[in-house]
């Protein structure tokens, strides 16, 4: 039960540390490190509320955090400018040019920010927490409090723009 | 092709995690904030504080902080309504050979002399183990709605309003649907359609699934096909109908609410009042036209408040239901309905 003080601890140490990297990921550590203290605030507060029985402790913590963001979209679109303008950041170690599978060597993190930046909200989660959170479609439904066939639809429709953007074959 | 987002997330920039430091000082902002937030009660036992830096610090916390009594800002309403389903859900089913409901009835409407008048009245509606069905409705008065309504009242000479006790002694209790129909549930209609029907029985509707997506199956499979209604409404009637006024487990419920909340048209909206200044979250479905029917829930207990239809009527300020029942009591017992003396028809058989 994650209703005893002593529990959330657990909590806390178990999960902090992903829930800051996503919330880095999404919008830059100056804007992570407070919507991290936040969701965890938020969620000792509602620890009562949450139900155990309707999915995992990590889906509703990313749920929160995603939620916190969306007060933050402006600052997570910067981010996403900045790196399409840019490129990574001088400390990364040079994953832009990386190339993986079928996807051509042409694709960079600006490439990758700029679609980003150019889907909707709802898609950005949806991919975002699968992509970084590692979350299953039922996990991320959970997370959002969506229906899961909406969750595959958002999915399908930031597929098809990912393709249509970086080029490649399904 | 899962690589696509493998390939996000490989090629995305990370960060670096937080320092021990950052982390120490995160901690801190949290107990800050929870300094921020009104003490315990007294005489409240301190919380568990170990040994170790963090559970002294987040155990300080836990201490200074209230319980959850209200929601804080960034919980979505669907986050709300998902755990008032919850807390739903965990209730017992209850026990007893009856499951009565007593609603207060309301309409706010334009009356005879053409300024708003607000119509209350007591329905109890009941089911019985053999097919007994109960009910009866009782009006309780008619006012003129608002100062302004109430000023044009008076100045028409202030005449007596009906429905209200005393209006028709020949009919002070009615049946206000038909019993034999009671449990049957009927889809919107649309213009020249046939609609869609479904006559369970009690027991058939205590069986039903808990879980939102065995529950929309199963009603899917009711669903007549090649008929009028979509199948859309045909789960917005009858999932909304689960949740008022007939028997179901408080699973089935529960299921009933997070059905509705996925279905197309559906939103969830939170701290909505019902007329009778219970806050809860909403379901609001689509009707017809600019209709809006919102389910009030309560957000502690999940139980339903009322069911309140929202419409630009004029002369009701916007947001005002113009129609609602309020829920007064809903549950089981084994005392025996017993209608009214001389209410005819009020008892019946499904």
């Amino acid at each position: 039960m994650i209703t005893a003080p002593d529990a959330f601890t657990a909590v806390f140490d178990a999960h902090y540390t992903e829930i800051h990297r996503y919330l880095g990921r999404r919008a830059g550590l100056d804007v992570a490190e407070d919507l991290a203290a936040e969701t965890f605030l938020i969620a000792f507060r509602q620890r009562k509320l949450f139900d155990a029985s309707v999915g995992e402790i990590r889906p509703w913590l990313y749920g929160i955090a995603t939620n916190l963001l969306r007060r933050h979209r402006r600052a997570e679109l910067r981010h996403y400018r900045a790196l399409a303008r840019t490129g990574p950041p001088p400390d990364d170690d040079g994953h832009d040019q990386r190339v993986v599978d079928r996807l051509t060597a042409g694709v960079t993190i600006a490439r990758l920010a700029e679609l980003l930046s150019r889907l909707s909200t709802g898609e950005r989660d949806v991919v975002l927490l699968v992509a970084y959170a590692g979350l299953s479609y039922a996990e991320v439904a959970h997370a959002l409090n969506v229906a899961e066939g909406t969750v595959a639809s958002r999915l399908s429709r930031a597929r098809t723009k990912m393709r249509e953007a970086l080029g490649v074959e399904a | 092709m899962k690589s696509e987002f493998e390939f996000i997330d490989r090629v995305m920039p990370d960060v670096p995690p937080p320092t021990p430091a950052q982390l120490a000082a995160a901690r801190a902002r949290l107990a800050e904030a929870a300094r921020a937030t009104p003490p315990a009660a007294p005489g409240r036992r301190v919380m568990v504080l170990a040994a170790a830096a963090v559970v002294l610090v987040i155990g300080a916390i836990a201490a200074l902080m209230p319980p959850a009594a209200r929601q804080p800002a960034a919980a979505t309403p669907s986050q709300v309504l998902a755990a008032a389903a919850g807390r739903l859900a965990a209730q017992p089913p209850g026990a007893g050979r009856y499951w009565r409901m007593e609603t207060e009835e309301l309409l706010r409407t334009k009356g005879v002399d053409g300024y708003l008048v607000e119509e209350r009245g007591l329905d109890v509606l009941a089911f019985g183990p053999d097919g007994d069905v109960y009910g009866w409705y009782e009006a309780v008065s008619t006012t003129p709605y608002g100062a302004k309504n109430t000023e044009t009242w008076r100045r028409a000479g202030s005449p007596r309003l009906c429905p209200a006790p005393g209006c028709d002694e020949n009919l002070r209790h009615y049946p206000r649907q038909a019993l034999d129909e009671a449990l049957t549930f009927h889809a919107v209609r649309r213009p020249g359609g046939g609609g869609a029907r479904w006559a369970p029985t009690r027991a058939e509707l205590l069986a039903l699934p808990q879980e939102a997506a065995a529950l929309k199956a199963e009603l899917s499979k009711r669903y007549p096909a090649g008929g009028s209604v979509s199948r859309a409404d045909w789960l917005l009637e009858t999932g909304s109908r689960l949740v008022l006024n007939v028997p179901a487990t408080p699973g089935t419920r529960a299921a009933a609410y997070r059905m509705l909340a996925t279905l197309p048209g559906v939103s969830v909206i939170d701290d909505v009042r019902d007329p009778a200044g219970r806050a809860g979250v909403a379901l609001q479905l689509p009707a017809s036209g600019a209709d809006l029917v919102q389910l009030v829930i309560d957000r502690q207990s999940g139980d339903l408040l009322a069911v309140q239809h929202v419409a630009p009527v004029p002369g009701l300020p916007p947001g005002v239901p113009w129609s609602a029942s309020i829920i007064k009591r809903a549950g089981w017992g084994d005392a025996r309905p017993v209608p009214p003396p001389g209410c005819a028809g009020c008892a019946g058989t499904y």
